[in-house]
């Protein structure tokens, strides 16, 4: 599914993160650090489900060059592509579980740092949320240039193809070609 | 664009949506469940705008076996391309 449907699951994902974090904090004997601790994992996985949905979508470019086997009917003599190929790519991404560990501890850093910020004497609040704003883009930023990604590849047909040769009486004659519909995969990441 | 990019404006939205919490939050009157509602809906679009600008590259590899037009396949090692694009 695209972002756009992931989005919404995002939000409830989030909201109930934060709920969870409100009515632990009002419970007798909490444990702050525990909270904390609970509220990142929430945060981290609901990012971690969002990005997952993403649909990837490429433009593709082959340099040709690819050697062919030649057909029954072309002599026995091999063809070779000689013009570039173009195509689309369409895949996912993923993320190797140890990047949603970083990512789930980066986040409570900064929650950890912005409670601690926050119990100094002449806090200020301001500067408090502002450093754990930029805290929490680095650690989602960060995750997201983790991210692994992988298509399935469709190149375009019609690439000529030359060097297949047929026997016309006593000699060869050029029997030029063209490709069909190939297939292929693609490995990546985001910037 | 690139998130290297998008990130700043994620920050600021990321601050943005902490500031407007605190803000609602601080109103005689205010309703916690709507303050987390409001900061959790600002966050996840927040995220969202910062994602949907990223930028993929991709390494690829054309499969051999490719047929041509008078019966011919491809059969040696597979070419790389490059692929280029974004998410949706």
């Amino acid at each position: 599914m695209p972002l756009s449907a992931g989005y919404p699951t995002l939000d409830s994902d989030l909201e109930a993160a934060y709920i969870t974090a409100r009515d632990s904090g009002t419970e007798d004997g909490c444990d702050p650090d525990a909270i904390i601790a609970q509220l990142a994992e929430d945060f981290g996985n609901a990012v971690h489900i969002y990005m997952e949905t993403a649909l990837v979508s490429t433009t593709i470019i082959t340099p040709g060059t690819q050697m062919a086997s030649a057909a029954a009917s072309t002599a026995g003599t091999p063809g070779v592509y000689s013009t570039p190929g173009t195509g689309t790519g369409t895949g996912t991404i993923s993320f190797e579980s140890s990047d949603v560990g970083t990512l789930i501890s980066e986040i409570e850093t900064a929650y950890q740092d912005a409670k601690a910020a926050g119990s100094e004497d002449g806090a200020d609040p301001d500067a408090i949320i502002a450093t754990q704003a930029a805290d929490m883009m680095a650690a989602v930023d960060k995750f997201a240039l983790t991210a692994l990604v992988e298509t399935d590849v469709t190149v375009n047909p019609g690439q000529a193809v030359v060097g297949y040769m047929a026997i016309a009486g006593a000699t060869t004659v050029p029997v030029p070609s063209v490709s069909l519909v190939g297939t292929g995969a693609g490995e990546g990441d985001l910037s | 664009m690139p998130l290297s990019a998008a990130a700043p404006a994620l920050e600021m939205d990321i601050e943005d949506a902490y500031q407007t919490a605190k803000a609602e939050g601080s109103e005689d009157g205010a309703d916690p469940d709507a303050v987390i509602a409001n900061l959790a809906n600002n966050m996840a679009t927040a995220i969202h705008g910062y994602m949907t600008q990223a930028l993929v590259s991709t390494d690829v590899e054309v499969d051999s076996g490719q047929m041509d037009a008078v019966g011919g396949s491809t059969s040696n090692s597979p070419p790389t391309g490059t692929g280029t694009g974004g998410l949706s």
